[in-house]
């Protein structure tokens, strides 16, 4: 009779313990919004892209904009159904990011035509060909999201950091569609204004 | 004067639609050509009207909404171009479409270079020199080529609506 009660509590308590992962994998798993590009700025000095959906689909400021190739950039204003879409390869575009093979940090920064990895310390170890990926630092770009690849490196003896050129997982002159994220519950600080607005 | 300013608010309108619509399917060398900026410059090279600058600011403001960026960066740099522009059409005849070509070439490097200054001192990492290479020179040579096709019709629309006193 004493194992069998013992055995129901170590079943209960494996079935909330993994009930509580299930959970949270499930939050994480992000709604996602498809949207068509249906315009850009008008000028040769911003990067931005209209998407024809907005607050009436749910979207907000900050929102993440993504491909399957990789990360695109964030939603700088909404209207009721458009949206304007800033690039990462805008020059005010900065995005935490790190290394996905050993882990070094830096800050993609625009180029206007391209983008660059740079304040990454002077020691570390990078490689032509090393994925980049988003780090997830600042909470407002999720972790994980694929940005490009290595395609150059520059360090100066004098300089406190290196700078790497990366070839971009998007090819911005070619998107049509994008994907808006819609943040998850455990996003905190997006998710609040979002749960508000759901309600 | 007045029939000026109408036929200027009209052309500033087609170049209004054509930076929306034309630019999203023609960009030579991925660069956007500014057809406000020509229209603009043509029209003060051939009437030299200090209405025109100011109707430069309204250009450049309807620009600065367009790009999504910051609202007056457009509309300083093209009350200040045109203002220029104003005073070098006195210092030399320019009526040949030569002539007009390479006036609306160095007043669009000027114009470039007011943008990217005002840019560069609201974001203060922004590489100015490389975006003057990389997009103002280029753009600069692609406005020096289309403005004598611009000037045709700018030509046609003052025949049409200004008549003799063009």
């Amino acid at each position: 009779m004493e194992g069998r009660l013992n055995q129901h509590i170590e079943n209960s308590v494996q079935f909330f313990r993994l009930r509580s992962q299930l959970l949270f994998a499930q939050n994480k798993a992000r709604k996602e919004i498809f949207s068509e590009i249906i315009g850009e700025s008008a000028d040769n000095n911003h990067q931005i892209r209209l998407i024809n959906r907005g607050s009436n689909q749910l979207l907000q400021r900050n929102f993440i904009v993504i491909r399957k190739e990789g990360l695109v950039g964030r939603i700088q204003s909404v209207s009721p159904y458009q949206s304007s879409v800033q690039l990462i390869i805008d020059h005010r575009s900065r995005v935490p990011a790190l290394i996905q093979r050993n882990r070094v940090k830096g800050l993609i920064y625009g180029t206007h035509d391209g983008i660059e990895m740079r304040q990454i310390n002077q020691h570390a170890k990078i490689k032509i060909g090393d994925r980049v990926i988003s780090s997830g630092l600042g909470n407002l770009y999720p972790k994980g999201i694929l940005i490009g690849w290595v395609s150059g490196i520059q360090h100066k003896s004098h300089e406190l950091f290196k700078t790497a050129r990366l070839d971009s997982a998007v090819d911005f002159n070619q998107i049509e569609e994008v994907f808006a994220i819609l943040p998850s519950i455990t996003d905190s600080n997006l998710s609040d204004e979002f749960e508000s607005m759901v309600e | 004067m007045m029939r000026l300013f109408s036929l200027s608010i009209g052309i500033l309108l087609i170049g209004v639609l054509m930076n929306i619509v034309f630019n999203h399917y023609f960009q030579p060398v991925g660069l956007k050509i500014n057809w406000m900026l020509i229209f603009m410059l043509l029209l003060t090279f051939r009437h030299s009207s200090i209405s025109l600058s100011f109707l430069g600011v309204f250009a450049g403001i309807i620009l600065d909404a367009l790009s999504h960026g910051y609202i007056g960066l457009y509309g300083i740099s093209f009350f200040v171009t045109l203002l220029l522009a104003r005073q070098l059409i006195k210092l030399f005849y320019a009526n040949t479409f030569f002539a007009l070509s390479l006036a609306v070439s160095v007043m669009t490097i000027l114009e470039g270079w007011i943008s990217l200054s005002i840019l560069s001192m609201l974001e203060t990492e922004l590489n100015q020199s490389s975006l003057m290479l990389t997009s103002t020179l280029p753009l600069a040579v692609l406005h020096g080529l289309v403005t004598p096709f611009i000037l045709q019709s700018v030509i046609w629309g003052e025949k049409h609506f200004i008549g003799d006193t063009a």
